[in-house]
């Protein structure tokens, strides 16, 4: 495959695909959250990819993707421990079971 | 005295204003204190309504003590008041019917505090609407009036109230969808960018077809509270649901606020726009005048006969207004004025009757003329101006507005002539059913209006047999401001 | 004194009367009786000194009332022969009738509210007569229903007296329908309906034809339902349920008159017409005539008298619509005398019998109550047109007018004499000359005497009225010989066949005893239609109850069924829509997301086709 951007993106928009197939189709609040995690390594790649490729100035593409990564680890946190929040309460970690909101 | 007068409408809008914080302030348990808060702050407007009315100079069609403060100018909208004839009686109505409406309501126990609270902000959005002179203001405080509605009739209501409350509220706040895009219309496409009513007046735009619409939303918008037909359903049953006091303010001044819409912003600002519309609204206030009649005949339930007559009588607003003579718009005004009055005795005195034998159904009255003298005298004189008896204001009103309706419309009027045989009809036919023939056992030993009771009945029945008696009083007031419309509508 | 002083007392002692009792004075009855009393005598007073000092050409003085730009009203008074005249009859009798009201409901609990809703009636009335101002009449002529209702509902706890005092205010609403439109009509060319004004149009012959023949239309549409004409009549039998005072001053010889004496009042609008002048000519020798055969039938004494009068108030019409205003107007104050003085008469006999059946009078009282059976002969032999009695006088001139319109009104007008010589005599027969009376002790009461008083006074008026004739028609401003009876003509001959054709078949029926029905009674089928009053009531309890509560229930079914039901449906609408839209929020939070993202694509699909 040839270094160029085209093959950055397009591993990227799988990626991203992949991602939020997990996020709509999981029923598993883990299952989803690794599909967040998916999406946004996917905008990671995007970001590096561009830095590389059309940036004047290359290091803000990595800085901005060390960034995204903080707040994945973060985001996977504070996620995890509302999922474990909720598997004591409800005793399951299914979105079937989570529809409180139901109208 | 001098500052006093000069800013007498803004204090008349204070009193409610006031008397709502300071009711808010009161401890909840202190029931006689709140009544009294309220006798007083709704005494007061009617005394300071009285001395706008000795104030008032009839010589003139302009606009009478008025005050400007300016509020958002880049918008066009400023806090504007003032009164002209137009709106002077309807001022008056308004500080009569809040008044007797507080003693009606002096042996209340339920909420007191949540009641006088709501009455007065409800009571100061409809001065505002009387005496507010520009469009914003007009309609913040038509929305001030109507809303507490809601709450009057779902807490302190009695048949099928929520309902009722839903009912009146949604029609309401339909008619005001209507509304608020007309007035923003209004201000936008006079090109002055102004809420101001008096500047829209005088301006010599040309609305061309624009005009028509925009009379179209603002007759249909305030309309629905005038209780026009097709869309009158709404207050016969909230009538029906309201506590007695609510029911005066409802049907004696809130009816009244669509009609004085129709007067002050549709037909002042868009004339020519009034013109074109004249004819339907004519046959609309036959309909309202002639059907509602028949449906006041079928009831069976004092209150909703009552509703149901407003409905008949505010057709008689609206044929006087369609006229658009000097007759039949001083008559229509006149008509706005002796109606309120008349339908809040009507209500105070059905509240009383309700009040002791808990029963509305006219099948299941009878005799009380022999237990309840005094109630019933004045049922009965509610009743005969009703039907348009004369000495008693509402003839005045129906006979100028009948005889202009015969002059523009012949057709028409005499029809509308005949809605009085129909008025008779049920307003007599309640009469001998409830009031007269052998006084039955279940309510022998009830007791008639208290002494105490009694004055705010008096103020009310005094009022219909004064301005009966010397109709001048209202006819010299609205006489220039009247001329003035009149004019304008003839282009 | 001026005139207007007199004018102002006349109509402001009495509704001060009405105002005290109003507020509060019913607790000192005897107090408000007082004072109703002295009222009713200045009333009188009043009346006699406007009409003893008024001055050539009349008075006329008006102040505004109600002004407009397009018309406005005034309130005053326009005081003429004619309305002096009849201010006089008002006077005298509602102060005669006040009188005799001490005794009579010397016992009621709430005479003062009798006493002051009499005076009420008064002002209104005064207020009728006296007005300059058409609106002005129109006002009092309202105010006269309202308290012809509140006093024929003044027994209201009995069912039948709410009835008819609701059945008499809705007749009449039916009537003055047709007298606003007409009002509305004029004023809608006019800009006032000062009586000059409108006589002056009328004079001047502005208007076109059809125009003057709609207006006087619609006027005599509002003058029969007052003055109980038909079809509008049926309420006045009814009306009977009020006190006996009050059906002899209103609903005899003051208050239905009203109708007759606008329509003098007015005669010129209605003779400029000829339809309208025929028409009402026909309409008074029709209902004459029905009221005449349905009054032999009666066997109620008030209501006889009720019939009676809807007769003799078409008689007074009759003259009217024929051209006399002197002849139609004599009969109203022959007729104010001798029918006040019947019955007042008859209440004396409903006092001592306790009950008004004519057959029971006459077992129980006939002629051991002396003074009514002096005032019932004197009435019914002025009624049924003795020569030199009141009634004779004026229904002589009547029937002379009428015969020169032609043949077929004439002989109505002479048939309904006759009729009326039969039910006057029967009246006297089956009262006074029952042979199975009962001797019932008579207990004489010290109230009894003012009403004893009060009918030997209206006897001796009625004996004497009928010779002022010339008097009246002077003051009418016509020349005497309008009241000049021709004696020796063929028209008294004709009227005296009549006359003893209809006492002698009474005679014949139930002056001589035996089997009290009457020839009326051999025609069962005549008979039935008579006493149900031509089956008019019938048709308008028809009218009531199909027409009226059809016109109702149909509005209630509109309302209900379709406006309603489209207001409620629009809610109901609602309330499915958002049944609808509650159930895609299912709380799938990736159903949302995928919703979301759905319309995202479809919008950037979109952005990037354009």
């Amino acid at each position: 495959m040839a270094d160029d951007l085209n093959t950055y993106l397009i591993i990227s928009c799988a990626l991203f695909a992949i991602g939020l197939f997990g996020v709509l189709l999981r029923r598993n609040l883990v299952a989803m959250l690794i599909g967040v995690e998916l999406m946004l390594n996917a905008v990671i790649i995007n970001l590096v990819a561009f830095a590389k490729f059309s940036a004047p100035e290359p290091v803000t593409g990595q800085v901005f993707a060390l960034f995204v990564i903080g707040i994945a680890a973060a985001e996977a946190a504070v996620g995890l421990s509302i999922v474990l929040a909720v598997h004591k309460s409800r005793g399951s970690i299914s979105v079937d079971d989570l529809q409180e909101l139901a109208g | 005295m001098a500052w006093l007068d000069a800013h007498i409408l803004t204090i008349i809008l204070m009193c409610p204003v006031v008397g709502l914080g300071i009711v808010m302030l009161i401890h909840n348990g202190k029931d006689l204190l709140i009544k009294q808060v309220a006798a007083v702050s709704s005494g007061l407007s009617l005394v300071l309504s009285l001395r706008v009315w000795a104030l008032f100079d009839a010589s003139t069609a302009e606009l009478q003590m008025v005050e400007r403060v300016a509020w958002l100018p880049s918008a066009g909208i400023n806090y504007i008041v003032g009164v002209d004839g137009l709106s002077l009686a309807m001022v008056l109505l308004t500080g009569i019917v809040f008044f007797t409406g507080v003693l009606t309501m002096w042996e209340l126990t339920n909420r007191v505090k949540e009641y006088f609270a709501f009455t007065m902000a409800l009571v100061a959005g409809v001065f505002g609407v009387f005496i507010s002179q520009d469009l914003f203001f007009f309609f913040l405080f038509y929305e001030l009036a109507v809303l507490p509605m809601y709450l009057l009739i779902a807490i302190w209501g009695s048949t099928r109230r929520e309902f009722a409350a839903m009912k009146l509220t949604l029609f309401l706040l339909a008619g005001s969808a209507l509304l608020f895009p007309a007035l923003i219309g209004l201000a936008h496409y006079s090109g002055l960018n102004t809420f101001d009513m008096t500047l829209l007046a005088e301006a010599d735009t040309d609305w061309g077809g624009m005009g028509l619409i925009l009379f179209g939303f603002i007759y249909v918008g305030f309309g629905v509270l005038a209780g026009i037909f097709p869309f009158h359903t709404w207050s016969p049953i909230g009538h029906v649901a309201a506590p007695t006091a609510v029911s005066m303010l409802h049907a004696g001044v809130l009816m009244k606020l669509g009609a004085y819409g129709v007067l002050r912003i549709g037909m002042i600002i868009l004339p020519e726009a009034m013109g074109s519309w004249a004819p339907v609204i004519a046959v609309l206030a036959l309909c309202n005048i002639l059907y509602g009649a028949f449906v006041a005949l079928g009831q069976t339930d004092l209150k909703y006969m009552i509703g149901y007559s407003s409905v008949s009588h505010m057709g008689v607003v609206m044929l006087g207004l369609a006229t658009m003579t000097h007759a039949g718009i001083s008559g229509a005004i006149f008509q706005m004025f002796a109606h309120g009055i008349m339908t809040a005795l009507f209500f105070s005195c059905v509240g009383h009757i309700y009040d002791r034998t808990h029963t509305r159904e006219i099948s299941r009255l009878g005799g009380l003329f022999h237990t309840m003298p005094r109630a019933s005298t004045l049922f009965i004189i509610a009743g005969m101006a009703g039907i348009g008896v004369p000495c008693l204001a509402s003839f005045w009103a129906e006979f100028l507005v009948f005889v202009a309706a015969v002059k523009t419309w012949p057709i028409i009027g005499i029809l509308a002539i005949c809605g009085l045989v129909a008025s008779a009809l049920f307003v007599l036919r309640v009469i001998q059913k409830t009031f007269f023939g052998p006084p039955l056992e279940a309510w022998k030993d009830l007791p008639d209006i208290s002494n105490g009771m009694l004055p705010a009945r008096l103020i009310l029945a005094g009022t219909l047999l004064v301005f009966g008696i010397i109709p001048g009083l209202m006819l010299t007031n609205l006489d220039e401001s009247v001329r003035a419309l009149v004019a304008v509508l003839a282009g | 004194m001026t005139l207007n002083a007199w004018a102002d007392i006349a109509i402001g002692a009495p509704l001060a009367v009405f105002f005290a009792m109003l507020l509060g004075m019913r607790a000192w009855p005897r107090a408000v009786v007082g004072l109703s009393l002295l009222s009713a005598l200045a009333v009188a007073l009043a009346t006699w000194m406007m009409a003893l000092n008024l001055p050539e050409g009349g008075f006329t003085s008006s102040v505004p009332w109600a002004v407009t730009d397009d018309f406005s009203v005034s309130f005053g008074y326009r005081l003429t022969g004619l309305s002096t005249a009849m201010a006089c009859v008002v006077g005298t009798i509602h102060l005669l009738v006040q009188v005799y009201s001490v005794g009579y409901m010397a016992d009621d609990p709430h005479k003062a509210r009798f006493f002051g809703t009499l005076s009420l009636f008064a002002t209104a009335m005064l207020g009728i007569v006296l007005s300059a101002d058409l609106a002005q009449t129109f006002i009092a002529w309202e105010l006269v229903g309202l308290a012809s209702y509140l006093l024929i509902g003044f027994w209201n706890a009995k069912p039948a007296a709410a009835q008819a005092a609701k059945k008499a205010f809705i007749m009449t609403r039916f009537g003055d329908l047709g007298l606003f439109a007409g009002l509305a009509l004029m004023v809608s060319r006019l800009g006032d309906l000062k009586i000059d004004t409108v006589l002056l149009a009328v004079e001047a012959n502005t208007w076109e034809p059809g125009f003057v023949t709609a207006i006087g239309l619609c006027l005599l549409c509002g003058i029969a339902g007052k003055s109980a004409q038909f079809p509008l009549h049926t309420w006045l039998p009814d009306a009977m349920e009020g006190p006996t005072p009050v059906s002899s001053l209103l609903h005899s010889a003051t208050m239905v008159a009203a109708g007759v004496y606008l329509f003098a009042l007015l005669q010129p609008l209605f003779l400029a017409s000829e339809f309208t002048a025929t028409f009402a000519l026909g309409l008074a020798v029709f209902t004459a005539l029905l009221a005449a055969t349905v009054a032999c039938v009666e066997t109620d004494m008030k209501r006889v008298l009720a019939w009676s009068s809807i007769s003799q108030l078409s008689f007074m019409l009759m003259g009217l619509a024929a051209g006399s205003q002197v002849a139609g107007f004599f009969h109203l104050v022959t007729h104010a005398g001798f029918k006040c003085l019947l019955f007042l008469s008859a209440g004396l006999f409903i006092h001592a019998a306790h009950t008004g059946d004519l057959l029971a009078i006459g077992r129980k009282v006939g002629r051991s109550a002396p003074v009514a059976a002096l005032g019932l002969v004197v009435g019914c032999v002025a009624l049924s047109g003795f020569p030199g009695f009141a009634g004779f006088m004026s229904k002589e001139l009547v029937l002379h007018a009428v015969h020169e319109q032609g043949m077929v009104f004439y002989s109505g007008a002479l048939l309904t004499s006759a009729l009326t010589a039969y039910y006057a005599f029967r009246l006297v027969f089956l009262a006074l000359f029952d042979p199975e009376r009962e001797s019932v002790e008579a207990h004489p009461s010290a109230a009894l005497k003012w009403q004893q008083g009060v009918v030997v006074i209206l006897a001796v008026l009625t004996l004497g009225i009928g010779w002022t004739g010339g008097d009246l028609a002077r003051h009418l401003g016509a020349s005497a010989d309008e009241a000049h009876i021709h004696w020796m003509s063929s028209g008294v001959a004709f009227a005296m066949v009549a006359l003893v054709l209809g006492a002698g078949l009474a005679f014949v029926d139930f002056g001589r005893g035996g089997e009290r029905a009457g020839s009326f009674a051999k025609f069962p089928a005549m008979h039935r239609f008579f006493a149900s009053g031509w089956g008019v009531d019938a048709f308008w309890r028809t009218f009531s109850d199909v027409g009226i509560a059809g016109l109702t229930r149909l509005a209630l079914l509109i309302d209900r069924g379709a406006i309603d039901r489209t207001v409620d449906g629009t809610g109901a609408a609602t309330k499915v829509l958002g049944g609808v839209a509650a159930r895609m929020q299912n709380g799938r939070v990736q159903l949302y997301l995928s919703i979301a993202l759905g319309l995202l694509a479809t919008g950037l699909l979109a952005l990037g086709a354009m």
